[in-house]
């Protein structure tokens, strides 16, 4: 009898079998273990941007737990999301939506299409948002052109509000439980419209310490932490996994109304010097800012010089009395201390004398005559991005303008006459950085930061 | 039988990766014509401009000499002298930028302390072009779209050359003409339920233009002939693992992207396994092998009478059967193991001496794989991939080309 080669190697093989792992398709189940050193109390996106320390991790929490008409893919193109597809009119006054059917929430009820006009309503005042049939119509009195940008915020998720407030979402997952400030621990959302995420589970632990962080994750209590701009490098060179975005988050002074006098502004923000920040204190990590847009978003960020300024007036040359400035940092977060110390050095050389000490900014503003702020970028659109933070810093007027132009050149110029009055100094763009533990697959991070956590997927033990 | 397998080996290590990928060249006319006319509002003397260029873009340096040209011809006909910078009255500063979006041109303006800035975009390159044809090559790029593909099939029928593609959501037929594959119609697919996000599907296209579509939860049977039609219903019936579908089947959970395991008809007794992602068949003269890839990573091989006879690590999650007609051996295609962050490969295997050898180098992919079917009657493989570069979905085949 004949004897088959096939039947010789499975008997080879099998007398060979070696434990199995790693195939190339995603794993369904298990719970990732996320840590962030930043806190909520509220999971509401509706108090998305703002200044506040945890804005970043308020966004990334939203992505989660709720969806918007429309998403920004990993490279920034709009795709669809409760909208199936949309049109506009000729000057982008009116919008209308078609609403995806059958999106379940997390109640379980059907999504109607009403409550999609009263979350799109309440997050913006200056709408018009109505049914048509089965369709959602936005309209305004000023041209939208990038509305599509805009709605993928989350500020601008649809989101239900059940007995006591309780926020009943679409998202991929939904809110297990929540203990503010300390952990959130989600579920995978069965019936999601774009599919089951493939982990079971996300628990989040706040208010870790990047050091704590790290600890975690070597002794495999953390899947995915947070690695501050700072020890990005060091934490490359000793072979840590890394997602990277580009640059995501803006560092920049804020000077508060107490400061009336704009030559002890300029005099500060032209003694900065960016490139020993950008050099030394974040080790490289993205770029020296004096726009408030980075370069990737904007493309014109290189016309603002983040060279250190000699020439500029400085108070005690001009007469001015020698000042002495208070500023604020956010004491969590250890770049901006380091920042802001250098801040002050440099200010020095300007006459200005600045005292720096730590504060809670995420609960209250500074008592000082300056913060240390991060501003996260709230779109990669240009548009969107920059009146998004025209209105967090407090312009409100300029931000409802910005919010319609299209051409680049408006958009400079809008962004020359925010700085202008050197209210707010940026100073360096920084990305995000985290660090995956062995058991994560399928991290894809988007250029604009944020956790693609439906899409992440976990080594485990058992299938 | 080994003789016969080495030749093949020696076949495969001739295996050709074609990948037209046609960069169209860009016209920079229209974008330099508005930068000019911009500039040329805003400088002082037109008789003495001085042009300098940086690039902060991805444009290549070729890319960008040919954007100075294209602005220095605009330009030029625009009345501007162009001079040397030690005899010019006026300096254009020009930046090759870009953001999001698009490509920015910058033109600062002036001279000493006045300078003015005026800009032009002109929109990222698009991704490379649509189509391809199918050639006589061993692994050739059927098909790229940007919409995710699950499956496709070709056929070659009294009317003509027909590609179908399987969506998500939808059927759609393209017909070959004049060298290219021509959207000519669309078919539907309704389903009930969300699709599981690593979705997958099937797609099996008789000689006689008819098709079976299998998805998550959903069946379709349809004809390509004389016009595109498909009646999809909900569905739990078991996917066809060969390349036919009167062989053994399995059933699919409709809510994940793997086979419950549940076998239909199975092999003797053993009509239950572990959930896997794949299957195929590896034959030789003398016997029959299934080869399921476990959800669990483990490749099981299961003979025909339903007994496990080894079990393979280290291979990926797919794997597909493919024969040619100049040997009896069957190969084996697998994927490697990886996550869908990272570019794939197929390896190809024969058996030899009563083991698993690979068979030539492998064939990297510029993304993750997808899906890998056995199609064709057995005598060839689809495979899906999304291409991390350009993040088209790419469709290919795979032949075994006998005599060279």
């Amino acid at each position: 009898m004949k004897r088959s080669p096939l039947l010789s190697f499975a008997a080879i093989s099998l007398a060979l079998c070696a434990s199995a792992q790693a195939a190339t398709r995603p794993a369904y189940g298990g719970t990732l273990r996320v840590e962030s050193s930043a806190s909520l109390s509220s999971l509401d996106p509706a108090q998305e941007g703002g200044l506040s320390a945890d804005a970043g991790l308020r966004s990334k929490v939203a992505s989660l737990l709720f969806d918007g008409l429309v998403r920004l893919d990993e490279s920034g193109t709009v795709q669809p999301a409760l909208a199936t597809s949309w049109r506009h009119d000729a000057d982008f006054r009116r919008w209308e939506f078609v609403v995806r059917e059958g999106v379940k929430m997390h109640n379980g009820s059907r999504l109607d299409p009403r409550l999609v006009v009263m979350s799109l309503a309440a997050a913006n005042g200056a709408w018009k948002v109505r049914l048509a049939g089965n369709a959602v119509v936005v309209e305004s009195e000023s041209p939208m052109p990038e509305l599509l940008a805009e709605l993928a915020r989350p500020r601008y998720s649809i989101v239900g509000r059940g007995i006591e407030g309780a926020l009943i979402g679409t998202g991929p997952f939904r809110v297990a439980e929540f203990q503010p400030g300390k952990r959130l621990l989600l579920r995978a959302n069965e019936d999601w419209w774009a599919g089951r995420p493939y982990a079971d589970a996300i628990e989040i632990t706040f208010a870790r310490s990047y050091r704590d962080q790290s600890i975690d994750l070597q002794a495999d209590r953390a899947d995915v932490i947070e690695v501050s701009a700072d020890q990005a490098r060091r934490a490359a060179q000793e072979g840590q996994r890394l997602a990277t975005s580009s640059p995501v988050e803006l560092l920049a002074i804020v000077f508060l109304p107490k400061v009336q006098d704009q030559r002890v502004r300029e005099a500060v923000s032209a003694a900065i010097d960016r490139a020993s920040l950008h050099g030394i204190l974040l080790q490289k990590q993205g770029e020296p800012a004096a726009s408030l847009l980075p370069q990737w978003v904007s493309g014109y960020a290189f016309l603002f010089p983040t060279a250190r300024n000699e020439a500029a007036p400085q108070p005690q040359r001009t007469g001015s009395s020698a000042q002495a400035l208070t500023l604020a940092y956010d004491w969590s977060d250890t770049v901006a201390k380091s920042v802001a110390e250098r801040v002050a050095v440099n200010a020095r050389d300007a006459g200005v004398t600045v005292q720096v000490f730590g504060e809670n900014l995420g609960n209250r503003p500074a008592n000082a005559d300056m913060r240390l702020v991060r501003v996260v970028l709230p779109s990669a659109r240009a548009s969107v991005a920059l009146a998004a933070m025209a209105a967090d810093l407090g312009y409100k007027e300029q931000a409802q303008q910005i919010v319609a132009m299209t051409s680049p050149e408006s958009l400079y110029s809008a962004e020359r006459a925010l700085l202008r009055d050197f209210v707010v100094v940026p100073l360096a763009y920084v990305p995000e950085v985290h660090a995956l533990g062995p058991r994560v697959r399928n991290w894809v991070a988007p250029r604009q930061g944020g956790w693609p956590l439906e899409n992440v997927s976990l080594v485990l033990e058992k299938p | 039988m080994r003789s016969s397998f080495l030749s093949r080996r020696a076949l495969l290590a001739l295996l050709p990766v074609l990948l037209s990928i046609a960069a169209a060249a860009q016209d920079w006319s229209a974008p330099a014509r508005e930068l000019a006319e911009k500039i040329v509002a805003r400088v002082q003397a037109r008789s003495a401009v001085t042009v300098s260029l940086r690039n902060l873009s991805s444009l290549t340096q070729n890319d960008a000499a040919q954007v100075r040209r294209a602005l220095e011809t605009e330009l030029r006909t625009r009345g501007v002298q162009l001079v040397g910078a030690d005899r010019a009255v006026d300096e254009v500063r020009l930046t090759l930028s870009e953001n999001a979006v698009a490509y920015l041109w910058v033109a600062e303006i002036g001279h000493g302390d006045t300078w003015e800035v005026v800009m032009t975009q002109t929109p990222l390159p698009a991704v490379p072009q649509r189509g391809g044809t199918g050639v006589s090559i061993r692994r050739s790029l059927v098909w790229s779209q940007p919409e995710p593909m699950l499956d496709f099939a070709t056929a070659d029928l009294s009317g003509g050359s027909l590609l179908l593609v399987l969506e998500p959501d939808r059927l759609v037929l393209y017909r070959l003409a004049a060298g290219r594959w021509t959207r000519e119609s669309t078919a539907r697919i309704a389903h009930s339920q969300p699709l599981p996000r690593d979705v997958r599907g099937r797609l099996l296209l008789q000689r006689d233009g008819s098709f079976t579509a299998h998805l998550p939860g959903a069946h379709c049977e349809g004809n390509t002939q004389p016009q595109l039609m498909a009646n999809c219903i909900e569905s739990d019936d078991p996917w066809p693992l060969g390349a036919s579908a009167d062989g053994q089947r399995a059933v699919f959970n409709s809510s994940r992207h793997y086979f419950t395991g549940a076998l239909v008809p199975g092999f003797g007794a053993l009509a239950k396994l572990p959930p896997f992602y794949s299957a195929a068949a590896l034959r030789d003269s003398a016997a029959t092998v299934w080869l399921f890839s476990l959800v669990d990573g483990s490749t099981r091989l299961v003979g025909g009478g339903g007994e496990t006879v080894g079990v393979v690590a280290g291979w990926g999650s797919d794997l597909a059967g493919i024969r040619s007609d100049c040997a009896q051996d069957s190969l084996l295609l697998t994927t490697r193991t990886g996550d869908s962050t990272r570019p794939d490969a197929v390896q190809a295997y024969g058996m030899a001496a009563g083991e698993p050898q690979e068979a030539g180098p492998s064939a990297e992919f510029a993304g993750p794989l997808l899906s890998l079917w056995t199609s064709g009657e057995g005598a060839a493989v689809t495979a899906i991939s999304r291409n991390l570069r350009t993040k088209q979905y790419e469709a290919f085949t795979f032949t075994v080309v006998c005599g060279h």
